[in-house]
């Protein structure tokens, strides 16, 4: 069964180019943008920040692995077949959201290479620093799980998604800077999960560690409400 | 007995009554078919007995041990046969029978063995690695049933297994129903609202109708009920619906359908009506009047007054 849905994500070879290949080149082309605006920071600095913002925004739109793989598993005609078989349909629950957590987190792992290796960033504390990009990707396929089990349609599922990922991006700062005040201070910090992320992310880079704890642990929190959530949503789609 | 229903009552939403005191019984090693119009509950037996949906009253018992959607068990014993096409398009026949085998807990040998047996039953050995995206409909159709007969299901149920496909695809996949029928200890299940499919593979029919089973028997006897009664075909070049309910009020007349261009007129034995319905349908230009042989399809069109014709209601 494990291998059927590993088959199957690598399958979908336009969403790897997608969540891949997107936010390379855009990734690159904000370097080079940044590289030519006046006053920029050296380009690793800059590349490491740009990098960290596109590796969060793609783990959102990569929640897309899972609420298509339960749309197609619970919300088709597929169901009844599921169903009917012996195995607990939980677990094609779990296969659908551990593969979308393996793929999308490997994903992000390519574009932090990719910052590394091609701009020379470094990122200090890099194991604790890949363990929240992965509590990141965790939270946005749980996120995704719900709101699949809650509109049963995934352009829906998609329309919410994207809807929380631009928000979210915009309520930090990540895509347009926003006046320097308290408030915004805050909302660059933790307006929503992506900030937590980004915030913890950054906490562990800089060395603030009682910040990268913070986000962390909202991020931690978010996740296990979610989690809550999405287990007792599946029991009912299941059954 | 392989499934057993007594007196199963299922409503959705709380009142529309998709189940209506249906009783059906499936024997060890028999072909039932289950002939009904769209919408007459045919799918909704099928998933309460496969324990897929809960019935509001009655019983069903599966092997013997009562259906209550929790025995997993059970599903091991059956192999089911979606209405829709249930394959992943973008993986290879072989990765798709190969899935739907691990589900029912065959491994190694045992299920290369049966991929390799069940892809030469539907007739797509060699074109296993390939995806089901590149095949035809009837294809898809075959690689769907295949998905279902991997682990030798004692019961096997087919919910219209042949919707949407050519004739040929439609004849291989009745052909190897048959040659399934052959094994001594599988029984199956087969929905359709094609009658002469139901006809060809079935050793018994129970027809349904607003989710109650208005007859059964075998072919044979159904028809014979009908033996006594003549049925005269009049074909016409300006057919009209609103005939239909005239030719009716006709004595002696007991069911009239349209179909196409040619109105089937059902009578009681040695009575003649023919005059009267030429008079009748004079101005309609007829072009052939003929006698037919009593059929599934007149048995249904007296039992529920309705034609089946491509999943229309006439």
């Amino acid at each position: 069964m494990l291998r059927f849905y590993g088959l199957r994500i690598l399958k979908d070879y336009l969403g790897h180019i997608i969540l891949i290949g997107l936010p390379v080149a855009l990734i690159t082309l904000m370097v080079m943008i940044n590289a030519e605006a006046d006053a920029a920071p050296n380009t690793a600095e800059a590349a490491r920040y740009i990098g960290i913002v596109y590796i969060i925004m793609f783990q959102g739109f990569g929640a897309a692995y899972t609420f298509e793989g339960l749309e197609h598993d619970f919300f088709k005609s597929f169901k009844d077949r599921l169903k009917a078989s012996p195995v607990n349909p939980m677990r094609f629950v779990f296969a659908n959201i551990g593969f979308g957590v393996l793929i999308s987190f490997l994903q992000s792992l390519v574009l932090l290479v990719y910052v590394v290796v091609v701009f020379g960033s470094r990122i200090p504390n890099l194991p604790l620093v890949l363990m929240v990009l992965f509590l990141g990707v965790v939270f946005a396929q749980l996120l995704a799980a719900l709101c699949i089990f809650l509109l049963k349609k995934g352009s829906k599922a998609q329309a919410a998604i994207t809807l929380y990922i631009i928000g979210g991006m915009v309520l930090a700062g990540f895509f347009f800077p926003l006046p320097a005040n308290d408030l915004t201070a805050w909302l660059s910090n933790y307006s929503t999960p992506l900030a937590w992320t980004h915030h913890a992310v950054y906490g562990l880079i800089e060395g603030v560690y009682h910040e990268a704890l913070l986000g962390t642990g909202l991020l931690v929190v978010a996740t296990l409400l979610v989690g809550a959530v999405v287990y007792q949503l599946s029991k009912r789609v299941v059954t | 007995m392989i499934v057993r229903m007594n007196d199963v009552i299922k409503r959705y939403n709380g009142d529309r009554l998709a189940l209506d005191y249906l009783n059906l019984e499936i024997k060890k090693g028999e072909v039932v078919g289950l002939l009904g119009p769209n919408g007459a509950g045919k799918t909704t037996a099928i998933k309460a007995i496969v324990g897929l949906l809960a019935v509001d009253e009655g019983t069903i018992s599966v092997f013997g041990e009562k259906q209550n959607g929790q025995n997993r068990q059970l599903r091991r014993r059956i192999g089911l046969v979606t209405q829709d096409v249930t394959v992943y398009e973008d993986l290879s026949a072989y990765e798709n029978l190969r899935f739907f085998g691990k589900l029912y807990g065959l491994k190694g040998e045992q299920l290369k063995a049966r991929i390799e047996a069940v892809a030469k039953l539907i007739g797509l050995s060699d074109r296993l690695h390939e995806a089901p995206k590149r095949f035809s409909g009837g294809m898809k159709r075959r690689l769907n049933i295949g998905c279902a007969l991997l682990h030798e299901p004692e019961l096997i149920i087919m919910d219209e297994p042949t919707v949407g496909i050519d004739p040929q695809s439609r004849n291989y996949i009745l052909e190897f129903v048959k040659e399934l029928a052959k094994q001594a200890d599988t029984a199956i299940l087969y929905t359709s609202h094609y009658i002469e499919e139901v006809q060809a593979i079935s050793d018994r029919v129970y027809i349904i109708d607003q989710g109650h089973i208005i007859a059964h028997g075998t072919v044979k006897a159904l028809i014979e009920k009908m033996q006594g009664d003549q049925v005269m075909a009049i074909t016409v070049k300006h057919p009209a619906k609103a005939t239909v309910l005239t030719l009716k009020a006709i004595p002696d007349i007991k069911e009239v359908s349209l179909e196409g261009d040619t109105y089937q007129i059902v009578t009681e034995p040695g009575v003649s009506v023919l005059d009267k319905c030429l008079a009748l349908l004079a101005e309609q230009t007829i072009t052939d009047v003929s006698n037919q042989q009593a059929n599934l399809e007149d048995v249904f069109l007296m039992l529920t007054g309705k034609t089946l014709r491509d999943g229309a209601v006439d």
